[in-house]
């Protein structure tokens, strides 16, 4: 264990001088940088907006854009959307220098956003969805992890899509596990929330653009409070608490999936024994011995502790101390 | 509370939202953008009515109902697929939508909703989850609340004696069907006021299995699940250029038809009067809570962000008596909990840019659950059998307070450091640790050498310290003194994520991850010394054209924790140790338009699980089996269309699972003598089905 902090500690150190290192070096080149791009200026509006795109990006594009036709964004009765405004140039920015007339061989210059060479940083792309979508639900943004990873709002959302998969419950998680691989892996344990089954999307419990600022980004303020709002019956407060499960609920679950059943993070009786010590059985070694094909044991097989104490999350019998009634 | 310094930080938190609040009303102008009369000649009409239905029937090959679970299929046979989609658009800003999935399974969802585009909306929702526990499970108990024995019933002092067990069993289905109604409503009065509100109703009903006991004799029982869930949710959002506000009220109220769970001792009374048990339901209870959420970002250059929440849970179900056995009366101190916990949440997250390459970041995070429930002694009767001692209940009381800072330098294009240090500061009222303190340092190097490829490196290292650890003597019979809990011992940890993605041509990326995780407690003489993680992760998707999507996935997780104990309660004497291995991995092609008819959607996935567990006590006991499960899913959608509003689907899935438990593996209802449980065996199924649907699109 030495040797691992030890290794940790000298990896964190080595990452500090790299750090000072690349921040020393880069100073200069990013003033430069700054310099050279400070004096650019955004090329002019097309003077007749969408239908200067459409003439190009028609139904055999190789990405279309008309489903955006079948979407809240195109409604110009709307005043807030983008098709009440500047049509396309609302989100892509200014076309003028796109659309323009090329000379034979010459590229033509990307949209300032949204575009795959667009210029537009993450911040100025993700910008132009805030204009509009800042207010409500996602005024913590700024600052949150998705933020600091610079995930632009293109990332997970297809807004050209007519109906965009990552806002509806069944084709949401492929959106998001194209990131979290790992969570993909976890749906698809013996024990797992009904995500796999399309019953439950990542939303349910995660609030990606950070309403309640929480770690792990829940939809309600604490983990405990989020896990509560579809298992009730667990909050209390009950007369006899398990003071654990009272604090965490993740001190004994695992949220996405787990090998054991209830999404337990280890398996019983040692998930219990790490925490209680008591003379007689709660501190017993119960061994191979006590399997079925040995001296079967009850404190060992079947559900193990719970097979007494099922109130783990709490009692309200005046009885209930030991949390068996 | 349990410090006043707590409400300090509180009092700041709040100083800084309200003032903060204030400043820039001056500010609030109407600068609305000018709307834009762009005419489009060449759009598409944004009116009209796009419909699909879908009509078939699927056939299921066996009865399992654990590969039912949450899916909603029920048993071996046919089973109706019903899917329908409907969106009508008028050419304002008018809309109808209609979403039904499907309708021929215990798992559906309906959601209809309809409004005015930026004025206001209106839905319903309904959706039902069918959980299946166990693939079979029987009992001897007769009834719902009130469980009894059958006619002739002898009781025994072990299972193995009971003489009428294995012809008194029936079939019970443990399980419960989740059925969720949801109203909801957003209104815009303006562009600078959004208000919604969300009200559901969540109703939960069938079976679990709960365990009542009589000391050391034991009973699986079928209890009544009966729960309802009526929540009500409501936000109102105000927006200016600079700043936007919100305040919500979240209500929670939870009913349990059934308040206790009697049933009859299969066992031979322990003592005069002990024949029957009392088992306490989860009791009604409450929760309300109001928030204020508020951002102020005057530039792009610093800003504020940050939310507010109270809230109250309530609990005073009537109390059941402390025994039901009629020679063990014992008189209440109260008739019922009056049990309230105040809770108050906070964060303020501050960002300043000083110039354009760096950003600093401070954020304070308040947690605080303040149990006022009222204390009073408890005259205990052990299951039922005999008095016990008295005991005072434990109102858990704690408090989090958590301060952040960190720094984001984007030194050039292509790397991006950031570096952070945390402090999480945890008080606690009633357990053997009254406070932690948790220090954190991390790093982040991210490195973006061009298009093709991205790299993120995260290290981090904490180390938690308490107060000095105190014994309990609320806690009956004590615990070793030696004990250190987890979640409250002095730890290290340490923490390394790397990711890596490249980007190739033909929307081709490849991403690999690697996350590992060292826990060690530092200074446990009992309880848990370790656990360490250690996560792989490889996905690969291609996207050659629109029409076209594959992806292959691979994942690998390992998780070994070590603790000790000690069975002669003084120093360690044993030790347990468990290594859980986990892989999985998947692949899948969707593959539409070929030849101009065919759709095609293929995918594999693929989860094996291994559990090894060892008991090390100094004795030759050979380690347990390993716990196994290994899921296969194969699922194929052919679709042929004949026309372009008219197709045929043809689907075929298959799903094995497997799975080896040592703690159910040859457990028959007499293995073990104190113990009459469900005879709940392992989850297995091997199940194919097969869909046969046509499908209309208008």
């Amino acid at each position: 264990m030495q040797i691992n902090r030890s290794l940790f500690r000298t990896g964190l150190m080595t990452m500090v001088i790299i750090t000072f290192g690349i921040v020393a070096h880069s100073l200069a080149q990013a003033e430069d940088e700054m310099k050279k791009t400070s004096g650019s200026a955004l090329p002019s509006f097309t003077p007749k907006g969408a239908d200067t795109c459409l003439k190009c990006h028609d139904e055999d594009s190789e990405y279309p854009v008309l489903p955006i036709f079948k979407t809240p964004h195109a409604r110009k009765g709307d005043a807030r959307t983008p098709f009440a405004d500047r049509q396309c140039e609302s989100c892509h920015g200014p076309g003028g220098d796109h659309a323009a007339r090329i000379r034979p061989g010459q590229e033509r210059p990307p949209m300032p956003a949204f575009g795959k060479h667009s210029q537009a940083s993450i911040n100025e792309q993700n910008g132009q969805c805030q204009t509009c979508h800042e207010t409500h639900r996602r005024i913590g943004w700024e600052g949150s992890p998705h933020e600091t990873s610079d995930m632009l709002c293109s990332s997970c959302h297809s807004v050209h899509k007519s109906h965009d998969p990552v806002l509806n419950t069944v084709t949401q998680p492929e959106v998001c596990f194209d990131c979290h691989t790992q969570v993909r892996g976890q749906t698809m344990q013996l024990s797992a929330h009904p995500i796999r089954q399309g019953q439950m999307a990542c939303t349910d419990c995660h609030e990606v653009h950070s309403n309640f600022p929480t770690d792990g980004l829940l939809q309600r303020p604490t983990l405990n409070e989020t896990c509560y709002s579809c298992h009730a019956e667990k909050r209390g407060p009950f007369l006899w608490e398990h003071a654990p499960a009272t604090e965490d609920c993740s001190t004994c679950h695992q949220p996405h999936g787990s090998m054991h059943s209830s999404l337990l993070s280890q398996t019983k009786p040692l998930l219990c024994q790490n925490c209680h010590s008591q003379m007689d059985h709660p501190s017993t070694a119960y061994t191979s011995e006590g399997l079925a094909g040995g001296k079967p044991n009850a404190f060992l097989l079947m559900n193990s502790c719970t097979n007494c104490h099922s109130q783990v999350h709490g009692s309200n019998h005046p009885s209930g101390v030991k949390l068996m009634r | 509370m349990i410090k006043p310094d707590s409400h300090h930080s509180l009092i700041t938190v709040c100083v800084l939202v309200f003032t903060t609040a204030f400043i820039p009303l001056a500010q609030a102008n109407d600068d609305d953008a000018e709307s834009n009369d762009l005419k489009c000649r060449f759009c598409p009409e944004t009116g009209g009515t796009e419909e699909r239905y879908e009509l078939g029937l699927g056939y299921i090959t066996d009865d399992d109902p654990e590969f039912g679970d949450a899916w909603g299929y029920d048993d071996k046979g046919y089973s109706l697929i019903g899917n329908a989609e409907l969106y009508h658009r008028t050419g304002d800003v008018g809309f109808i939508n209609l979403e039904l999935r499907d309708i021929g399974l215990d798992s559906s969802y309906l959601n209809i909703e309809g409004g005015q585009q930026g004025h206001y909306r209106l839905n319903f929702e309904y959706n039902e989850i069918s959980r299946r526990s166990f693939d079979s499970t029987v009992t001897p108990f007769r009834g719902s609340s009130q469980l009894s024995l059958p006619a002739g019933w002898v009781d025994a002092d072990s299972t193995g004696n009971m003489p009428q067990l294995v012809n008194s069993l029936r079939d019970v289905e443990i399980g419960h069907q989740r059925e969720r109604i949801t109203l909801g409503a957003e209104w815009i009065p303006s562009k600078r006021w959004q208000w919604d509100v969300q009200i559901r109703q969540d109703r939960k009903t069938g079976l679990s299995a709960m365990a009542g006991s009589f000391i050391t004799q034991a009973s699986s029982l079928p209890a009544p699940v009966d729960f309802v869930t009526d929540e009500i949710e409501s936000t109102l959002g105000y927006s200016e250029k600079h700043w936007h506000a919100q305040v919500g009220y979240y209500g929670s109220l939870f009913r349990n038809a059934d308040k206790a769970l009697t049933w009859e001792n299969p066992y031979t009374p322990l003592s005069a009067g002990a024949d029957q048990g009392q088992l306490s339901l989860p009791p009604d209870n409450q929760f309300h809570q109001l928030s204020l959420a508020y951002s102020y970002r005057p530039s792009p250059s610093y800003g504020l962000s940050s939310m507010l929440a109270a809230g109250r849970m309530t609990q005073d179900e009537k109390f059941v008596a402390t025994t039901v056995n009629p020679n063990l009366s014992v008189a209440l101190p109260r008739n019922s909990l009056d049990g309230e916990v105040d809770t108050l949440t906070g964060n303020v997250r501050a960002f300043y840019n000083p110039w354009r390459e760096l950003r600093l970041t401070s954020e304070f995070l308040y947690n605080d659950r303040d149990n006022n429930t009222p204390r009073d002694n408890w005259q205990q009767v052990v299951t039922d059998v005999f008095t016990g001692s008295i005991r005072r209940n434990i109102p858990y009381t704690f408090n989090q307070q958590s301060y952040r800072f960190s720094a984001d330098w984007k030194a050039n294009l292509k790397n991006r450091l950031s570096a952070g240090v945390e402090r999480d500061i945890r008080k606690r009222r009633g357990q053997a640790v009254e406070r932690t303190d948790e220090d954190t340092g991390w790093l982040k190097w991210r490195l973006k050498p061009g298009n093709f490829a991205e790299l993120q490196v995260k290290l981090s290292s904490s180390s938690r310290d308490g107060s000095p650890f105190q014994n309990l003597s609320s806690i009956a019979p004590p615990e070793n003194p030696r004990m250190r809990q987890f979640h409250l011992a002095d730890r290290d940890r340490d923490q390394a994520n790397v990711h890596l993605n490249l980007f190739g041509s033909n929307d081709m990326q490849l991403g690999f991850g690697i996350a590992y995780a060292n826990d060690s407690y530092r200074n446990s003489p009992i309880g848990l010394q370790s656990g360490k993680q250690l996560d792989f992760s490889g996905s690969a998707t291609f996207r050659p054209k629109e029409h076209w999507y594959s992806n292959v996935f691979l994942t690998q997780t390992r998780i070994e924790a070590s603790t000790l104990n000690s069975q002669s309660f003084s120093s360690a004497d044993w030790r347990g140790e468990s290594e859980d291995r986990i892989t999985t991995i998947g692949s899948s092609t969707i593959r539409t338009g070929i030849l101009g008819k065919f759709d095609l959607e293929v995918e594999y996935s693929h989860s094996r699980a291994t559990g090894d567990v060892s008991v090390i006590t100094g004795a030759p006991n050979p380690d347990f089996p390993a716990l196994t499960s290994e899921l296969h899913v194969f699922r194929s959608t052919t679709t042929y269309h004949f026309r372009p509003d008219l197709a045929l689907r043809f689907g075929y899935w298959f799903e094995l699972l497997r799975t080896r438990d040592w703690s159910l593996d040859d457990v028959t209802l007499t293995t073990l003598p104190g113990v009459l449980h469900l005879d709940q065996s392992e989850p297995s199924y091997k199940v194919h089905v097969f869909m046969l649907s046509t499908e209309y699109r208008f």
